[in-house]
């Protein structure tokens, strides 16, 4: 029996640009602004000339006074250049609520509501929809003491924006963004959540630019200059005082410490090549080829931030390297050693570095000078927040290496599964689906709740690498560092705002199997697409299938928990975030009695 | 925490127990009619037990998650069986009746067989270095004898006689290309795979170091072909149970409606 097809033009990348009503005037006029006036067009390839990138990969939006731009802990694909008026990026946190409308947003829902739903069974359109979300997140906003919202525009253009402007900014510390600068652009670049809320002062009209338009205007020297001067210039700041230990230091020490950070990169952001290369070698030919970031024994110069991406904290054992732990956003490297050093003061022989540090993956660190670290720093930190000396060094300069036994907290993780974790790079995932093999009966009722929830085809599979009875299934990840995003020409693989899972927006996806081959977990699978009557897509050109990219969306279209989850009858299966190394090791003791 | 819930639940169960005493003994003393109690009881307890089902079908709505349901199935079941126990009289009479009786006992058998085989049987599974989806087993046992059968036809050209080809042949060849045995489907056990690998090792006497190898690589064949079959069995037991169970239970649904006609019937309301 042959299946029925229906043929069509293979999808193209700018088939659906960021605004369908951008022109080539538009796009003309821009070309004549700052900085794109400064760019070499020569620089960019015919089939993706400037022009066409900012006509496809960007928009103009016209902000009202107030109007807020983005909100602290969003995340975003996108940089905004602004082109008249003034922004204002809030270098103090503008909402409480921000950080916590992240990963709960998708996840509100119980069971009043949900047998509710099922007796009075009611159609949710799109509108009633985003109206929901209004008033759950207006209720939010209640809890936003001293900072009144207000809503304006209908649908998607909805703006949410500051009620008073002037009373607002005189209680915040922020900065001013002026026409022909640019912000936003880390989160964009990173794929992090934003540090900052940002919001138009003035009647504003700013150029928003997505991440692969971005990605290209960044072959230009003139437009890599600026996002380095925009980043030291202000984001730098913002970074440093989100971050706890910094956040009593007073401006003048906090400008010295800013100018002597540096802003170091190790690893490549395409990661993932390197590493599917690399999988069949010995854990330490791997952990040997990882870019070190610091040595142990070395002499202890600075203090190292990762500002983004995971480093591998660890120790020599024997022939190899033990992992102690992975450091993710906000971690500290070098603090004990420069605490210690400093207490003991200059007549006693500094310690070096007790462990070494390297990049998986592909790692962006700040690192500050031993010096800046104790003029500027140490001394407006509580001694609560210090870290204790070290008691009993293992290097020491002019001593034998200590070969003591390492000592772990009592709360650590098994060794073995931490090196396993860091190994298959599975402390990248938010939403790691971890099954405990000791509990699953392989009913497989996770994956037919799957296939129900997605129109009849699972979008994970029960299979995966296992240490021990943990086994982390092939079902997407919701990366903290999604690199199956770097590539997606159309920004069709993206990350939801509010709850940062990563999404495929089937209009935009062309099928490139980019971000399939990117996935370092082989969690993203290509498959057939049809149309509303059941018939396979084809290639009106050759007659070949038009393939989609489909994975784990946890089953955001529906409230509650995803299916699997909910589905499993043996409680053997979790979705768990593995970036919080804590919450793992609980997780993983608790089941293990 | 877990614990707690349970002793709550379990607390609960015993409540409904006690208090359904108390009411048949309330009924008995005011010389009603006690079997309807405990019947209409059980009714409503049985039906409970569907719960679980419908449950699993509506999996899209946020009725919280089926471990839940499927521990209050566990305890209402055990309600369910003591009740049962207390409206069946003894003995049983009536042919109907009988079936009937013995339908529930199976079904609350193996419901209770397959709670033990759901405890048990995954950490046997999780024993093995690896785990094998069911569906894609033949696959993987159909890989494993070609590379067996490759082997044994390779050991034959070494110059060493015909030893392992001919040992192949006579005792691995069936293992590797015939599905297991029905006892072995249903209590998989690893006598078989010892009895060979200590029968492959006695060959060594009369191998050479290449004819060693090969046996060797056969050794790993029949260890990996039977990691294969025991999944396959326990997998396949495990779920052979659920059928069965889950399919009793519709008999058993039938047949208490016949019952409660049936009674209704003769006791003249009908």
């Amino acid at each position: 029996m042959t299946q029925e097809a229906v043929e069509i033009k293979r999808p193209d990348r700018w088939d659906h640009p960021l605004d369908a009503t951008m022109t080539s005037e538009t796009a003309s006029w821009l070309l004549k602004q700052y900085p794109f006036s400064l760019m070499d067009q020569g620089r960019f390839a015919q089939n993706t000339s400037l022009q066409d990138v900012l006509r496809n990969d960007s928009r103009l939006i016209a902000f009202s006074a107030g109007d807020i731009v983005f909100r602290e802990g969003q995340y975003g694909g996108s940089a905004y250049l602004v082109l008249g008026g003034t922004i204002r990026i809030f270098l103090s946190r503008l909402l409480s609520s921000d950080r916590k409308t992240q990963a709960g947003a998708w996840k509100q829902s119980n069971w009043r509501t949900g047998l509710k739903n099922l007796l009075w069974p009611r159609v949710i359109t799109g509108d009633r929809r985003r109206r929901s979300r209004l008033v759950q997140r207006a209720r939010v906003e209640k809890q936003n003491e001293g900072v009144e919202l207000g809503y304006r525009g209908e649908g998607a253009e909805t703006r949410v924006f500051l009620q008073d402007i002037p009373g607002v900014l005189s209680s915040h510390a922020t900065s001013e963004i002026h026409p022909g600068e640019l912000f936003g652009e880390m989160a964009a670049v990173t794929r992090t959540p934003r540090e900052f809320t940002a919001a138009a002062e003035t009647d504003c009209l700013v150029l928003e630019i997505r991440w692969q338009g971005l990605k290209l205007l960044k072959q230009d020297p003139a437009f890599r200059r600026l996002l380095d001067e925009r980043y030291r210039s202000e984001v730098l700041r913002t970074h440093l005082r989100e971050t706890p230990l910094f956040r009593f230091i007073p401006d003048e020490h906090l400008d010295q410490v800013i100018a002597a950070t540096k802003l170091e990169q190790f690893g490549q952001l395409e990661w993932y090549a390197k590493y599917q290369q690399e999988a069949n070698q010995l854990p330490s030919q791997r952990i040997a080829s990882e870019p070190l970031i610091a040595e142990e024994g070395s002499y202890a110069t600075g203090l190292w931030i990762i500002r983004g991406g995971f480093a591998r904290l660890s120790r020599r054992q024997g022939v190899g390297h033990r992992t102690l732990a992975y450091l993710g956003k906000g971690q500290m490297y070098g603090l004990r050693e420069l605490v210690h050093n400093r207490e003991r003061g200059t007549n006693a022989t500094p310690l070096p570095y007790q462990e070494s540090l390297r990049a998986i993956g592909y790692v962006d660190v700040l690192w500050i000078p031993k010096q800046v670290v104790n003029e500027h720093v140490l001394p407006f930190i509580r001694a609560m927040d210090l870290p204790a000396p070290i008691p009993s060094p293992r290097y020491q300069f002019g001593q034998p290496v200590v070969d003591a036994p390492l000592e772990l907290a009592e709360h650590s993780m098994e060794t073995g599964l931490l090196e396993f974790l860091v190994d298959q790079r599975l402390m990248n995932g938010r939403q790691t689906m971890l099954i405990d093999t000791e509990r699953c009966t392989r009913c497989d009722d996770c994956v037919r709740a799957c296939a129900t929830m997605h129109g009849g085809t699972p979008v994970f599979e029960r299979r995966g690498p296992q240490y021990g009875r943990w086994m982390f299934a092939q079902a997407c990840m919701h990366c903290e560092d999604p690199v199956c995003m770097i590539g997606c020409p159309t920004g069709a693989i993206h990350r939801d705002h509010e709850s940062g899972l990563v999404k495929i927006n089937e209009s935009s996806c062309i099928g490139c199997k980019s971000c399939a081959e990117s996935c370092p977990y082989d969690n993203i699978r290509m498959v057939t697409t049809k149309d509303h009557a059941g018939r396979m897509r084809v290639d009106e050109a050759n007659g070949l299938p038009i393939l989609q990219a489909s994975k784990c969306d946890m089953c955001s279209s529906s409230t509650g928990r995803p299916a699997c989850q909910t589905a499993c009858p043996h409680d053997a299966l979790v979705r768990i975030d593995m970036a919080n190394i804590e919450s793992v090791s609980r997780y993983v003791q608790r089941k293990a009695g | 925490m877990l614990f707690h819930k349970r002793l709550m639940a379990a607390t609960v169960t015993l409540c409904a127990v006690v208090a359904t005493v108390f009411a048949v003994d309330w009924t008995r003393r005011r010389l009603g009619d006690e079997s309807t109690l405990t019947g209409w009881t059980l009714l409503i307890a049985t039906g409970g037990l569907y719960l679980l089902t419908v449950r699993k079908r509506l999996i899209r709505h946020p009725l919280g998650p089926v471990s839940f349901w499927l521990q209050m199935h566990i305890y209402m079941g055990t309600f369910a069986s003591i009740i049962f126990l207390m409206h069946i009289g003894w003995p049983v009479r009536g042919l109907f009746e009988s079936l009937l009786a013995a339908c529930f006992a199976i079904v609350a058998g193996s419901g209770i067989l397959l709670g033990f085989l759901s405890r048990s049987t995954p950490r046997k599974l999780a024993a093995i270095e690896r785990d094998f989806p069911l569906e894609r087993i033949p696959v993987l046992q159909s890989a494993v004898a070609r590379d067996a059968h490759q082997i044994a036809l390779d050991s034959s050209n070494f110059g060493e006689g015909a030893t392992l080809a001919e040992f192949y042949q006579r005792r691995l060849l069936p293992f590797f290309q015939l599905p297991r045995s029905l006892p072995y489907r249903l209590i998989p056990n690893g006598v078989k795979r010892r009895l060979l690998l200590r029968e492959l090792n006695d060959l060594d006497r009369y191998l050479a170091q290449q004819g060693i190898a090969s046996r060797q690589a056969l050794v790993a064949m029949v260890k990996a072909k039977d990691d294969l079959d025991y999944h396959q069995a326990l997998q396949f037991r495990l779920r052979l149970m659920v059928a069965f169970h889950i399919s009793l239970t519709w008999t058993l649904a039938l047949m208490i409606g016949v019952h409660v006609v049936l009674v209704y019937r003769f006791s003249g309301a009908l």
